[in-house]
């Protein structure tokens, strides 16, 4: 074979594996399928069922799923990483886990005042790395950040394999100064993880309730650490959305919200006020939380019924809100849930033809008192492509598209945050506008790039950002 | 447990999996929803066959790809639907990774136009990492034919990108 053809077939793959992240995810078509076999419709035009568009529906992890399902590389290489993988976990098991390890491979760069900046001070072939506190693998790219308080992070991602094998390996690394710096400081769930996945179980996400309770999870898989990711318990089902706050986890597993203690296995079924729903996106902010439901009866776009779920306890207790997209033309549904700090909800209203060149613009609506009332729709500035909603605030909302806006006003108007000239243009690199993009308080928040390759963190609400950037 | 329940179970567990293959194949979320909802719906009268078999994902992944390659010869289905043909990286970003990313889209753009069982063979080996064996059976061809496609497939867009290469060379591209 030669150079070429090893050229272009490694160009299809990566190019493969790339797109296949923006396919739609199909949590609400799933449940359209179950319910059109189950009460099968009239043939109409001898072309099949009437269908009912899921992608006009927000996927759970619409956002993180799609965008985490992703940073596929070859496959050949990700045999090697299977591999890699279990030499990691074969090794790693008898350290403690340390945050004072070798410092991250990767610099911070900055957009302004203050530079998070790290050095190496352990070569990345080192025998030693890939042991908790070890140095981060090279080209690390993140997947999904979650973060405890504004120090302790985690980042689930890929990365070149650190005993110098070539491929791509995943892992978690952990963070300790509030993303300055990061280390390779835990093991990984024994399933595929990211960019491995091709069917369930796999994990593709990462959440951290505190330094010792975390869970990974993803299609078909939820796996659990009670000691800071040192080791996973076993696969506790399909976990599509996941959230933790105030003790409690939160999550969605087939379309059923569940709730639980922090640390504990025994899930049981959310207090919903409707059983015949499916859930299909959850977001928390402090005792808050809120959900979307799809009607499981629903067979096209037109008899779709979505409404919101509320809670003011932390999940203990729902009540069942209208939806606020229907007071949008044309005919719109809830795209995503951005939950803001202050424990607002906003709402993306996107019109069902969405994916068209002749797009109806997006909305957005805020609600400041649990979701009972909604602000009046906002219409977003025309965005192509991928797009990723967050809320600081119920004032201060951000999206990504190809750049980073910010709204001050509910929406009412928009700016692009400036950022270092080297560096502003790195959304565009990846095929999603953001892997991660949240708010942590109505100061800080962090954006990780659609490539997951820089980490972007703001204390100012979003007037400012830093990045630290994985090479 | 009945038919019923292990499809739902089923359809819950790969309905992500089947629309990226769907999505590859046919290049838009609309049509992959479609293809993927239709594979499941023709199979579902059946579902005790599909559960039968070794890899019942393999069973439907067939079926989805004959689904794409029959509906493909309708004529009313030969328009190519593509969510969006992405803008060229800005010259300024890093060249490495802007000449990539270019590569990439290029290389997107050029599949949706190759012929269906070119492209279901490239999505096959190069995503699925399906086996030539494999992926005879499943376009119901022999194996030389499917070494053919591929090799045909690869070499259209092994010319492409060079032609584009080479154009944007002589426009003074950095």
């Amino acid at each position: 074979m030669s150079d070429d053809d090893l050229d272009i077939e490694h160009l299809l793959r990566t190019t493969l594996s790339e797109r296949a992240r923006q396919a739609p995810s199909g949590a609400g078509l799933a449940e359209q399928i179950i319910a059109e076999a189950d009460h099968p419709h009239p043939i109409r035009d001898g072309r099949g069922p009437r269908r009912w568009r899921g992608w006009t529906l927000p996927a759970v992890a619409a956002g993180s799923v799609a965008a985490v399902v992703a940073v596929v590389i070859g496959l050949a290489q990700v045999h090697q990483s299977h591999k890699d993988a279990a030499d990691h976990r074969a090794s790693a098991t008898t350290h403690p886990r340390s945050t004072g390890g070798a410092t991250a491979h990767f610099s911070g760069e900055s957009s302004g005042s203050a530079v998070p900046s790290a050095s190496t001070s352990e070569p990345m072939s080192s025998p030693s790395v890939g042991l908790p506190g070890g140095a981060v693998g090279p080209h690390f790219h993140a997947i999904d950040l979650t973060f405890d308080g504004n120090q302790d992070g985690w980042a689930l991602g890929t990365s070149g394999c650190l005993n110098g094998q070539p491929g791509t390996c995943s892992t978690i690394v952990h963070s300790g100064d509030g993303g300055a710096s990061w280390t390779s400081s835990i093991q990984i769930p024994p399933v595929p993880i990211a960019h491995e996945c091709g069917a369930s179980p796999c994990v593709t996400s990462l959440r951290f309730a505190n330094a010792d309770v975390g869970y990974a999870f993803g299609p078909g898989a939820l796996f659990m650490t009670t000691d800071g990711g040192l080791s996973w318990g076993d696969n506790q089902g399909d976990t599509s959305s996941l959230e933790v706050a105030d003790g409690t986890a939160l999550r969605i597993s087939s379309g059923v919200l569940q709730i639980a203690d922090v640390g504990s296995r025994d899930w049981q079924p959310a207090a919903v006020p409707a059983t015949d729903q499916y859930v299909s996106q959850l977001v928390r902010s402090s005792n808050y939380a809120y959900a979307e439901s799809v009607s499981k009866k629903a067979t096209n776009a037109g008899t779709v019924s979505q409404t919101v779920l509320a809670s003011t306890d932390d999940g203990k207790q729902w009540a069942e809100r209208a939806n606020p997209c229907d007071q949008v033309k044309p005919a719109s549904d809830i795209g995503q849930l951005a939950a803001g700090a202050d424990g607002s909800l906003t709402l993306l209203c996107q019109g069902r033809t969405a994916t068209k060149p002749d797009a109806p613009a997006r909305f957005v609506v805020t609600s400041t008192d649990g979701g009972v009332s909604f602000s009046t729709p906002v219409a977003l500035p025309a965005a192509s492509g991928a797009f990723s909603l967050a809320a600081a605030s119920a004032s201060v909302l951000f999206y990504v598209d190809d750049k980073l806006h910010r709204s001050t006003n509910g929406g009412q108007s928009w700016a692009v945050v400036e950022t270092d000239p080297t560096t502003a243009q790195v959304s565009a690199r990846g095929q999603q506008p953001a892997a991660f993009l949240g708010f942590e308080s109505p100061s800080t928040g962090r954006w990780v790039t659609g490539d997951g390759s820089m980490i972007w963190t703001t204390t100012d609400a979003g007037a400012t950002w830093n990045p630290c950037v994985f090479k | 447990m009945d038919n019923d329940v292990l499809f739902a179970q089923f359809v819950r567990e790969q309905t992500t999996a089947l629309l990226r293959s769907a999505y590859l194949l046919t290049g838009s979320s609309p049509a992959a929803e479609d293809l993927v909802q239709e594979t499941l719906l023709r199979l579902f009268p059946k579902w005790d066959r599909v559960m039968a078999a070794d890899v019942p994902m393999a069973y439907v992944r067939r079926s989805l790809v004959n689904g794409f390659l029959n509906q493909r010869r309708r004529p009313q289905s030969r328009e190519i639907v593509v969510d969006e043909v992405p803008d060229r990286l800005d010259p300024g970003v890093g060249r490495d990774i802007g000449v990539d990313v270019s590569n990439r889209d290029l290389v997107w753009r050029l599949l949706v136009t190759l012929p269906d069982r070119q492209r279901a063979a490239l999505v096959m080996r190069y995503f699925e990492d399906l086996a030539d064996p494999e992926i005879a059976q499943l376009l119901g061809c022999r194996l030389g034919t499917v070494r053919s496609l591929i090799s045909r497939g690869l070499a259209a867009l092994r010319q492409q990108t060079e032609r584009d290469r080479l154009i944007n060379l002589e426009g003074g591209r950095p």
